[in-house]
This record gives structure tokens, C-alpha cells and sequence, in this order.
């Protein structure tokens, strides 16, 4: 173990504290990081004065990071702001209920049906699905002023703390290029054709889009990414090219969430749309004739 | 708490987290420092509830000392009554409180 192994332990300490208070206000947050940044340098410099070596320093503060996650993770949900508290519920609770009504109660109705058969089915079951989908769209709205508030945190932070935010971003992206690919290629096949839907809207024009956009993040990913690591390998100028990699890829997972959500929600939009005329035509003709 | 109480004893007013975690190191023999998650948990807590209080220091003092800034904590009044008050208990921890009387 060495001088480096030392450095690396520090900042996977610096990095996991940077994770769990993403998101807090700022006085907090940069209250906890400047306090574990200050005590990872006063043991450092405790243990090299006791003349302990680099390695066991690293594994002491590997050691103290690890055994404190779960007081840190306790901490964090006790600590968030009551505002943002009562939104992430508000999140949890709409796209449960809204997944609910919108898809999981009405059911499947057998899709070789005739087209009247198909809107009729429909059509009974157009108020929970009108619920469902508002519910949707609340928690698309909760989960867009997240991203925005990730977005500009890792936009504000300090040269060192930028890794493991760029970590969680490009994972968070992979998770939002799945769903965007998911639900381009097979969300919205179901509800087109005889239901009543142009399928060549619903079947080709966005999945099409779905593909377009994640080819063309991908690819501005990989340019991006081949860019920085030749700046850093050279040297001299990648002080703050930690910082600068994750707010850029802050925008990168802004664009991908957007981007998933809009492949999900416009088709179910659609649909929506379709069900709510359905609902009227249908119930227009159970009404009985005023002679 | 004890702690906080043993280095204002010791001449000790104010003292950082990490210096907290190594007198409990010492004091309490253990092999392992406090983890980081426990000991600010702790620590952020006991001020919410008046027992400490804490201050940056000046910046100057930490940049001629070419160091991070140290948060400084120090015991309340309301801390130290709070440690006399359950030292009774840690003594013995099977003293019961006795019901009150209640009033005629």
C-alpha cells in the first residue's frame, strides 16, 4: 500500500459523502463535506505523526466510511427537507396509483378483438384511466424538478467531488436509455391499429424517434467521454475536469430523462385522448332516444 | 457527552470531530475510531437538541496551519445538566424512578 492507495481511500470517503448529500440544502450539505473532509486530514495527519503507514490510514478511513453508510443513510432520510420529503411521497404515491388505474385495473383486453369490441372495453373503464394518467403526469412533473435539482447541484460542485456524481449520472441514464428504448420499441404497439390509433404513428414514428434520440446521445456520450479522458491522460489541464464532466453530464441525463418520458408519455397521451372519445361516443349511444 | 466533559476538564473547550472520535478511542479501549456516519449522526443531532454547539473556525487559522477548516463543538449549559442528570443512571443502570405521589 502507498502514498496513493492513501489518496484513493480519502476519496472514495469524499465521494460517498458527496452521493448522500445530493439533493440537501446547501447549508447542510456543505456542512458535512467540509467536516469529513476536515477530519479525513486531522487523521491523516494523526496517523502519519504516530508514525503509522499509508496503508493502514487507508484502510482506517475505508473501514470508517463502510461502517458508518447505515448511520449516514439514516441520517440523510431524517435530514431532507420537509418540502422535499412531502414530494418524494407525492411521487411514490401518484405513479403507484396512476400505474394502477391506468394499466393494471382496466387490464388487457384480448387485442385480436374487433375494433368495437376493443373501444367498448375501453371505453368502461375511461374514468380510471383518465385518473391513472393525471396521476402519471404529476409524477413525471415531481421527477423533472429532481433532475433539474441534480442537474444543478453537480453544476455548482468543487473540483474532487465530481467522480462519483458522474458515476450516478451515467447510471441514472443507462436506467432512463432502457426505459427509452423499452418503451419506444413496445409501449405503445398495443394501442394502435384497430383500437383505433394511426399505427404508423404509434408503431413507427416513435419508436423511430426513441432510437433516433438514444443513437444520438450515445454517440455524443462516446465523443464526450473520449475528449476528457484525452484532456486528463495529457495532463497539466484536468484539475477541474471532474467537475466539468459531471455537469455536463448532468445535461446529458437531463436530455436522456426528458427524452424517455416524452417517448413514454406522448403515445399514452394519444391514447388517452382516444379512450376519452371512445368514452362518449360509446356512452352517447347507451343513452336512450328522447322522442 | 462524557467526552465533551473529560477535555473541558483537560483545559479542552472546543474540539473537531476527529478528535472526538480518538478520545473515544482511548477512552472506551476500543480497537476500531468511530465511523464517520456515527460520530457527525451523533454529534448533528446533540446540537439540534441544545446539547452542543458548534462554529467554524476562522479561516485564517486553518490556512496558516495549511489545513481544512475545523467545525468546533462545545458543551451547553443545558449539555452538562443533561450529562449530571443521567449520570445517576449509568452508574447504576437498574435505579428505577419511582412513581410520583400523586397530589391530595
Amino acid at each position: 500500500m502507498s502514498i496513493a492507495t492513501e489518496g484513493l481511500a480519502q476519496r472514495a470517503a469524499r465521494w460517498w459523502v458527496s452521493l448522500y448529500t445530493i439533493g440537501l440544502p446547501a447549508s447542510i450539505r456543505d456542512r458535512r463535506r467540509a467536516e469529513i473532509r476536515s477530519d479525513l486530514w486531522e487523521q491523516q495527519r494523526a496517523f502519519s505523526r504516530e508514525g503509522h503507514s499509508s496503508g493502514l490510514t487507508a484502510l482506517v478511513t475505508l473501514d470508517r466510511t463502510a461502517r458508518g453508510v447505515p448511520a449516514d443513510l439514516v441520517w440523510r432520510v431524517g435530514t431532507g427537507d420537509t418540502a422535499g420529503q412531502s414530494l418524494g411521497l407525492w411521487f411514490a404515491f401518484s405513479a403507484t396509483m396512476g400505474l394502477w388505474l391506468a394499466f393494471l385495473r382496466p387490464g388487457v383486453p384480448d387485442l385480436n378483438s374487433s375494433a368495437p369490441a376493443l373501444a367498448e372495453f375501453y371505453a368502461g373503464k375511461g374514468l380510471s384511466i383518465t385518473v391513472g394518467h393525471v396521476l402519471i403526469w404529476t409524477s413525471a412533473g415531481i421527477f423533472a424538478r429532481f433532475v433539474l435539482r441534480l442537474c444543478r447541484s453537480s453544476l455548482t460542485m468543487q473540483h474532487g467531488q465530481g467522480a462519483l456524481h458522474a458515476i450516478v449520472l451515467v447510471s441514472g441514464m443507462a436506467a432512463a436509455a432502457t426505459l427509452c428504448l423499452v418503451f419506444a420499441l413496445t409501449g405503445v404497439a398495443s394501442f394502435s391499429g384497430e383500437a383505433g390509433l394511426d399505427p404508423s404513428v404509434t408503431q413507427h414514428l416513435f419508436p423511430l424517434a426513441g432510437l433516433t434520440f438514444h443513437t444520438v446521445l450515445s454517440g455524443a456520450m462516446a465523443v464526450f467521454l473520449a475528449a476528457t479522458t484525452a484532456v486528463s491522460v495529457q495532463g497539466g489541464t484536468g484539475s477541474n475536469w471532474t467537475a466539468w464532466f459531471s455537469g455536463v453530464l448532468g445535461f446529458l441525463f437531463l436530455l436522456e430523462a426528458t427524452g424517455a418520458l416524452l417517448v413514454f408519455l406522448l403515445p399514452q397521451a394519444l391514447f388517452l385522448a382516444w379512450v376519452v372519445v371512445k368514452s362518449f361516443e360509446v356512452s352517447g349511444r347507451r343513452l336512450p332516444h328522447v322522442s | 457527552m462524557e467526552v465533551a466533559l473529560d477535555l473541558r476538564r483537560r483545559g479542552v473547550f472546543e474540539y473537531h470531530g476527529f478528535l472526538i472520535a480518538k478520545e473515544i478511542q482511548e477512552r472506551e479501549g476500543a480497537r476500531l475510531l468511530t465511523a464517520h456516519g456515527t460520530l457527525y449522526k451523533a454529534l448533528y443531532r446533540m446540537e439540534k437538541a441544545g446539547l452542543l454547539s458548534s462554529y467554524w473556525e476562522d479561516p485564517l487559522t486553518a490556512a496558516d496551519e495549511s489545513r481544512p477548516r475545523r467545525r468546533l463543538y462545545q458543551i451547553t449549559a443545558a449539555g452538562q445538566k443533561a450529562l449530571a442528570e443521567a449520570r445517576p443512571f449509568q452508574a447504576n443502570p437498574t435505579v428505577r424512578l419511582e412513581p410520583r405521589e400523586a397530589n391530595p
